[in-house]
C-alpha cells in the first residue's frame, strides 16, 4: 500500500512522449468507468449505439435487418398481429409495419439532429453574445437586451403549440415543419448558454486572461466557450429526444404534411396519424411507431445523464485513473518537490482538492 | 530623482448602489460604497510594498485598479511617469506586459479546461505572438524557476496541489517579465510550511529579476518577511505607511496597533489575555466625515468623530505617514496594551445565572 | 466525574473513492477530561477535520469507512450504537461549531428561528417530552420512560421560517423560549440582541454570525463542544474578539472543548492540551506549555519554526522540505520520515512508531495535565535540532 521513495523525482508519465493510442485511450477509459458506475447510462449508451447501427444499416443494407422496399407494398397478410414474418404486424392492406418503422429511423433521427444542431449553433451564439457583452449602457448591452426579450417572447409559449402555429402558417410540407421547430427551439439554447456564460465570465481565470492582454473576443472563444460547453452538450443529447417527439407530434397533428404510405420513406408521426382510427382493432400499428419514439427518446436521455457525469470536472477527476508515477519527496533534502495527484477528500464532500482538513 | 515605478494619486473607486426613485430623479444624493477613497501610494522599481488590511479595507480593489482590471472613479495612476488611467483597447493590452497579477484563488484563476503550457504561456503568446513550439519551450524553461518539474506541460490544473497551482499562477505572471506583479493574497489558501516556501521563492525571484511587488494580504507575518515598505488600509483609506520594520515594531496608528495585537502568536502567556478592541467592521455607504476607525478606537476623542484625519508625517518617525489626529500622543503606546488580562470569573460580564451543561 | 468525557481509541478511518483509498485517520487515540480544552493542530490533510466529524459520527459513511477503533462518549461507544440513535447524543450531548457560518446557519431561517429550534429541542428533552441521551442510566438510550412522541409533534410552528418577526411576540410561543434565546445572545456579547432576532444570516457580519452559531451550540448545553476551525474565516481583529469571547465563556460554562485549528497561535491561546496531527496520525500530545516550550517531535518543532517571524534581510524563512503526503500513498514506516531531519534507516523500514511518553518538564505541570508523549523514536534528539 505504501509507495517506494525513489532517490530522485520520477518524471511524470504524462507528456508528449505518450503515443497517440494512449492519448485517445484516456477519454475512452473514462467513458467506460462512467458507464460502468451508472448502469442506466450504460443501457442508454448501448441503445444509442444500436440505434445508430440500425440507422446505418437501414440506409446502407436494409435487407440485413429485414427492411423491405417498396414500403407500401401490399401483401396477403392483411391486418396480422406481430409474427415471425412480420415482427410488428401488418396493416389492413398488408403493409409491413416493421419496415416502415425502421425506415423512419434515419428520417426522424436526421431531421431531429438537424433541428437540434441549428438550435444549438444559432441559439448558442446568441446566448454567448447576450451573456458576455451585457454591460448596461453600451452597444453590447443593448443588443443583449434585445436578444433576451425576443428569447423571452418565444419562451413564453409552450414549444409544441408554437411549433404547430408556425408550421401551419408557413404552409404544408416537411421543410416548413422543420423550420417551424427550428424557430421554436433556438431560444432554449440561448437561455441555457447565457446562464452558463454569466457564471463563467466572472471567474478569476477570465480576469487573468484579461490581465494577460487577451482581447475580449478571444477570451470569449478560448476561455468561456470551453467552460460553458459541458452542460450544453448534456442538454443537447437529451434534447434530441424532445425534438423527435415535437416533430413527430406536429406531423401527427397537421394532416397531409408527409404522404403515407410512400415507397421509400416513412415517419413515425405520420404513421400514428394514419393508423390512429384503427387503434382498437390493430393496436400494433400505432404501438410500434409509438414505442420506437419512446425508446429513442429514452436512450438519448439516459446517455445524456451519463454524459453529465463524464463532463463534470469533479466526478471526472474521481473517475480518472491516476496510476501515473509521481515524484515523491526525494530522500535528499532538496528543494521542495511537487507531488501531482489529487489530494485527500474532505468530510462531507465529493473528493475535492481544497477545503479545511 | 527618477519617478517611482508606480504612483497613484488620490485614486478612488466607488460602487454605486441600486438607486431608488428619488435618487434617480435627483431628489436624494446617490449612494455609493466607498471601496477605495483618495489613496496615494508609490512603489519603486524592484521593491515590495505590502498592503495590509482586513475585509472591506479596499486593498484588493486597489490592486485591481492599479492593474487596470477595473477603472478608478477618480484619481490618476502613473506608471513610470506616464498616466495610464486612460489607456484603452490595443494600447492597454500592450501595456499589460508591464503589470501582471497573481490572483487570490489558485483554483479559480486557472482555466480548468486548458493545459499547463497553455495557461502559463498565455501572456507570452498574446504579447509576442509565439508559435506553439516556442511557447512550450518558454514554459518548460520557466517552470523550474518556480519549482515545478518541466515536464508537466500537458497536465491540467486540478492535478496539482494548492501550492502547485499557486506556482503556476506565479509562472504565468513571470512569463512576460513584468516590471510589477500584483500579488493578491498569495498565501491565504496555503499551509504554513507551504507559505514559507512560496515567500522564499518570491523574494528570490524578485532579487533575480528586479521585479516590484504589490503584496496585498491580511497576513502580517508575510508582509514582515517579504515587504520593504508597508501601507495599512482601513475602510478604503491608508491609515499608516512606512518601512516595514518601523511600522511593525513601532506602530503609530491605533488600527495598526489593533491589527498587530490581534495576530495570534504561539505564546502560552497570551492564554490569560483578552483583546480590548471591540466593534465590527462596517460597510461604508456615503461615509460621514470623521475618522473611520473612531467607533472602535481605544484612543478616540471628540475631534476624531467630526474631522477627517489627513495622512501626515509624524515627528520622531522618519519615513512614516499616519492619518490620526492623536498620532503624537499615541505613538509611544505599545500594541500589547490592547491585550488586557482576562477578567476573573467574578468580574465576568455575563448573566448572573450562567447555564451549566447537562 | 473522574472518568474522561471523551475517549477516542485507536480510531482509523478510510475514505474509499474512485481514485483510491485515503487513510484519513490512522490509529488516533485521545482523551478529553471534563472542563478541559483539547487543541488539535495540523496542516491541511492531516485529518483533524475528519476527527472532528468522526466523533459525533457525521461523516458520510460511504465514502468514509471506519476501519477500527472506538469513540467513547461518557461511557458509551458511539460506534457500537445503531446510527439512528445518534441524534439523541448530538446537540445536548455533543455540540459543534463549524468554520463558515454562512454554510452552517440555514440561510432561509432568521436568527430567532435557528436559536429557538435549538432551545426548544433542549427544553423538550429536559422536560422528558423527547428522548434524550442519559449516560447515567443503565441504558442511555432508553425510551421507555418517555411518552411516545407523536409524528409531527417535534416539528411545531417556529421551525418553519417565520414570515414576520411578530412571530417572536405571538402568545403561542412560550415566553421562556424567547427569553432564553435572548439570554444566549447576550452570553455571546451581542449588545442589542433584540435587533438581530429578525435578521437572516447573510445580513449579519462574519463575526456576528459566528457568535450566533456559538450561541446556538451553547443553548443546547452540550457536555462536549467541538469547534472546527471556528475563526479561520474571520478577519484578524474579529477573530481576536471571538477568541476572547470563547476564553471568557470557558471560565463560565465548564463545557469541555475539542478545538481544531491549523494556526498554532490560536491553539496556544485556547487549548490546555494539544495534539499534533500529521498525515492522519497523532504525532505528539501533551500539555500546551510543554508542546510549545519543548516540542519532542521533529514535525512539531519544524512547524513552530515555519511560522514566519523574521525580516527579508535576515535570510530565508524556515520551511519543511517536501510536501504533505498523499493520504492514499502514505510512506512506509513513520509518515514524516521523508521530510524529517532526524530520519534514519529504521524510520522508513520499521512500522510507524506509537506514542511513547517522554520525560516530563521539571516544573509547571499540574495534576490534571496529561502525560507528554511523542511518536518519534528519537525524541530526545529533537531538542538539539536548530
Amino acid at each position: 500500500m505504501a509507495s517506494k521513495t525513489p532517490r530522485v523525482p520520477v518524471a511524470l508519465a504524462a507528456g508528449p512522449s505518450r503515443s497517440a493510442i494512449v492519448r485517445v485511450g484516456r477519454p475512452l477509459r473514462l467513458l467506460w468507468r462512467v458507464l460502468r458506475s451508472n448502469p442506466l447510462s450504460l443501457v442508454g449508451f448501448v441503445l444509442v449505439v444500436l440505434i445508430v447501427v440500425a440507422t446505418a444499416l437501414v440506409y446502407l443494407a436494409p435487407a440485413v435487418i429485414g427492411v423491405h422496399y417498396p414500403l407500401n407494398q401490399p401483401s396477403n397478410a392483411l391486418g396480422q398481429p406481430p409474427s415471425w414474418a412480420h415482427p410488428f404486424g401488418t396493416d389492413p392492406i398488408g403493409i409491413d409495419i416493421y419496415s416502415n418503422v425502421m425506415a423512419a429511423l434515419p428520417v426522424d433521427l436526421s431531421i431531429a439532429f438537424a433541428i437540434a444542431v441549428f438550435a444549438l449553433v444559432f441559439g448558442g451564439l446568441l446566448g454567448l453574445v447576450a451573456g458576455f457583452w451585457d454591460t448596461r449602457r453600451t452597444l453590447g448591452g443593448a443588443v443583449s437586451v434585445v436578444i433576451l426579450r425576443i428569447t423571452d417572447v418565444f419562451l413564453a409559449f409552450p414549444s409544441l403549440i408554437l411549433a404547430l402555429a408556425i408550421a401551419v402558417s408557413l404552409g404544408r410540407g416537411v421543410p416548413q415543419v422543420i423550420i417551424a421547430v427550428m424557430l421554436t427551439w433556438w431560444p432554449y439554447y440561448t437561455r441555457l448558454v447565457r446562464g452558463e456564460v454569466l457564471s463563467v465570465k466572472h471567474r478569476q481565470y477570465v480576469t487573468a486572461a484579461r490581465v494577460a492582454g487577451v482581447s475580449e473576443t478571444r477570451i470569449l472563444f478560448r476561455h468561456v466557450v470551453r467552460n460553458v460547453i459541458e452542460p450544453v452538450v448534456v442538454y443537447f443529447t437529451m434534447d434530441i429526444g424532445t425534438v423527435i417527439v415535437t416533430f413527430s407530434t406536429v406531423v401527427f397533428v397537421i394532416p397531409n404534411v408527409i404522404s403515407f404510405p410512400s415507397t421509400n420513406t416513412s415517419e413515425w408521426g405520420v404513421m400514428i396519424q394514419n393508423y390512429q382510427d384503427s387503434f382498437s382493432a390493430l393496436p400494433w400499428t400505432v404501438l410500434a411507431p409509438g414505442l420506437a419514439i419512446f425508446l429513442t427518446v429514452l436512450s438519448f436521455s439516459l446517455l445524456g445523464d451519463g454524459l453529465r457525469d463524464v463532463l463534470d470536472p469533479r466526478t471526472r477527476r474521481a473517475m480518472l485513473e491516476t496510476r501515473r508515477l509521481e515524484p515523491a519527496a526525494p530522500v535528499e533534502k532538496a528543494e521542495e518537490a511537487e507531488s501531482a495527484g489529487p489530494a485527500a477528500p474532505v468530510p462531507g464532500t465529493v473528493p475535492d482538492v481544497t477545503g479545511p482538513s | 530623482m527618477t519617478a517611482p515605478l508606480l504612483e497613484t494619486e488620490s485614486v478612488s473607486k466607488y460602487y454605486p448602489i441600486l438607486r431608488s426613485a428619488s435618487e434617480y430623479f435627483g431628489r436624494a444624493a446617490p449612494r455609493n460604497v466607498h471601496a477605495v477613497d483618495a489613496v496615494s501610494i508609490t512603489v519603486g522599481t524592484g521593491e515590495t510594498l505590502g498592503l495590509i488590511g482586513e475585509s472591506g479595507s479596499g486593498k484588493t480593489t486597489l490592486g485591481w485598479v492599479v492593474s487596470r482590471i477595473i477603472d478608478p472613479t477618480a484619481g490618476t495612476i502613473r506608471f513610470e511617469g506616464t498616466d495610464v488611467g486612460s489607456l484603452r483597447g490595443p494600447a492597454l493590452r500592450a501595456w499589460r506586459r508591464n503589470v501582471q497579477v497573481v490572483f487570490q484563488d489558485p483554483i479559480d484563476s486557472l482555466d480548468p479546461q486548458l493545459k499547463v503550457w497553455q495557461i502559463v504561456s498565455e501572456p507570452m503568446r498574446v504579447q509576442e505572438h509565439l508559435s506553439r513550439a516556442e511557447a512550450r519551450a518558454g514554459v518548460a524553461e520557466l517552470l523550474p524557476t518556480v519549482g515545478l518539474p518541466p515536464d508537466c506541460l500537458d497536465q491540467f490544473p486540478h492535478e496539482f496541489s494548492g501550492g502547485g497551482r499557486q506556482r503556476l499562477s506565479v509562472a504565468r505572471a513571470l512569463s512576460v517579465n513584468p516590471k510589477l506583479i500584483v500579488l493578491d493574497e498569495p498565501t491565504s489558501a496555503l499551509d504554513v510550511a507551504v507559505q514559507a516556501q512560496v515567500l522564499n521563492r518570491l523574494v528570490r525571484l524578485q532579487k533575480e529579476r528586479d521585479v516590484a511587488y504589490l503584496l496585498i494580504t491580511h497576513n502580517v507575518a508575510a508582509v514582515r518577511y517579504a515587504a520593504d515598505r508597508v501601507a495599512v488600509m482601513y475602510l478604503g483609506q491608508i491609515v499608516e505607511v512606512g518601512g516595514v520594520r518601523d511600522v511593525l515594531e513601532r506602530p503609530v496608528h491605533p488600527y495598526t496597533k489593533a491589527l498587530i495585537a490581534a495576530v495570534p502568536l504561539p505564546d502560552v502567556r497570551r492564554r490569560r489575555t483578552r483583546y480590548r478592541v471591540t466593534g465590527e467592521i462596517p460597510t461604508l455607504i456615503n461615509p460621514k466625515p470623521g475618522c473611520r476607525f473612531a467607533p472602535r478606537c481605544p484612543f478616540v476623542v471628540d475631534t476624531c468623530r467630526t474631522v477627517d484625519p489627513e495622512l501626515r508625517d509624524v515627528p520622531g518617525f522618519p519615513g512614516r505617514q499616519v492619518a490620526c489626529h492623536r498620532a503624537e500622543d499615541v505613538a509611544g503606546v505599545d500594541p500589547s496594551t490592547l491585550l488586557a488580562p482576562l477578567a476573573s470569573a467574578t468580574e465576568a460580564s455575563g448573566p448572573s445565572s450562567v447555564p451549566r451543561p447537562a | 466525574m473522574t472518568a474522561s468525557q471523551l475517549a477516542v481509541e485507536g480510531l482509523s478511518i478510510d475514505y474509499e473513492v474512485g481514485t483510491g483509498r485515503y487513510h484519513a485517520l490512522s490509529d488516533v487515540s485521545v482523551t478529553l477530561d471534563p472542563g478541559r480544552v483539547l487543541g488539535i493542530v495540523g496542516e491541511t490533510g492531516c485529518g483533524k477535520s475528519t476527527l472532528a466529524h468522526a466523533i459525533p459520527r457525521i461523516l458520510p459513511e460511504p465514502p468514509a469507512r471506519v476501519v477500527s477503533g472506538r469513540v467513547i462518549f461518557q461511557g458509551v461507544d458511539l460506534y457500537a450504537v445503531p446510527k439512528w440513535k445518534l441524534p439523541l447524543v448530538r446537540g445536548t450531548g455533543i455540540g459543534m461549531i463549524f468554520q463558515e457560518p454562512l454554510n452552517s446557519l440555514n440561510p432561509a431561517f432568521r436568527v430567532y428561528d435557528q436559536l429557538a429550534e435549538a432551545v426548544i429541542i433542549r427544553q423538550r428533552r429536559e422536560a422528558g417530552l423527547a428522548p434524550m441521551f442519559r449516560p447515567e442510566q443503565e441504558n442511555p438510550f432508553d425510551y421507555s420512560r418517555h411518552p411516545r412522541v407523536r409524528a409531527g409533534e417535534g416539528l411545531t410552528g417556529p421551525f418553519v421560517g417565520s414570515v414576520a418577526t411578530d412571530r417572536a411576540r405571538r402568545p403561542r410561543v412560550p415566553d421562556s423560549v424567547r427569553g432564553e434565546v435572548l439570554e444566549y445572545l447576550r452570553l455571546v456579547r451581542i449588545s442589542d440582541p433584540e435587533s438581530i432576532l429578525g435578521r437572516f444570516p447573510h445580513e449579519l457580519s462574519g463575526g456576528m454570525r459566528q457568535r450566533v452559531m456559538i450561541a446556538q451550540a451553547l443553548s443546547q448545553r452540550p457536555s462536549l463542544l467541538i469547534a472546527d476551525e471556528p475563526t479561520s474565516a474571520l478577519d484578524v481583529t474579529i477573530q481576536a474578539q471571538v477568541l476572547t469571547l470563547m476564553k471568557e465563556l470557558l471560565a463560565e460554562i465548564r463545557t469541555s472543548i475539542l478545538f481544531i485549528s491549523h494556526d498554532l497561535g490560536i491553539i496556544s491561546e485556547m487549548a490546555d492540551d494539544v495534539g499534533v496531527m500529521y498525515a492522519g496520525r497523532l504525532v505528539e500530545h501533551g500539555p500546551v506549555a510543554e508542546i510549545f516550550g519543548r516540542p519532542r517531535h521533529p514535525y512539531t518543532k519544524a512547524l513552530l519554526h515555519a511560522i514566519p517571524s523574521r525580516y527579508k534581510a535576515d535570510g530565508d524563512l524556515d520551511s519543511i522540505p517536501g510536501s504533505v503526503p498523499n493520504l492514499s500513498r502514505l510512506p512506509t514506516g513513520c509518515c514524516f520520515h521523508p521530510r524529517c531531519a532526524l530520519a534514519r534507516r529504521e524510520c522508513g523500514e520499521d512500522p510507524p512508531p506509537a506514542l511513547v511518553p517522554v520525560d516530563p518538564a521539571p516544573t509547571g505541570r499540574t495534576e490534571r495535565d496529561p502525560p507528554h508523549s511523542s511518536a518519534c523514536r528519537f525524541f530526545s534528539e529533537v531538542e538539539g535540532l536548530p
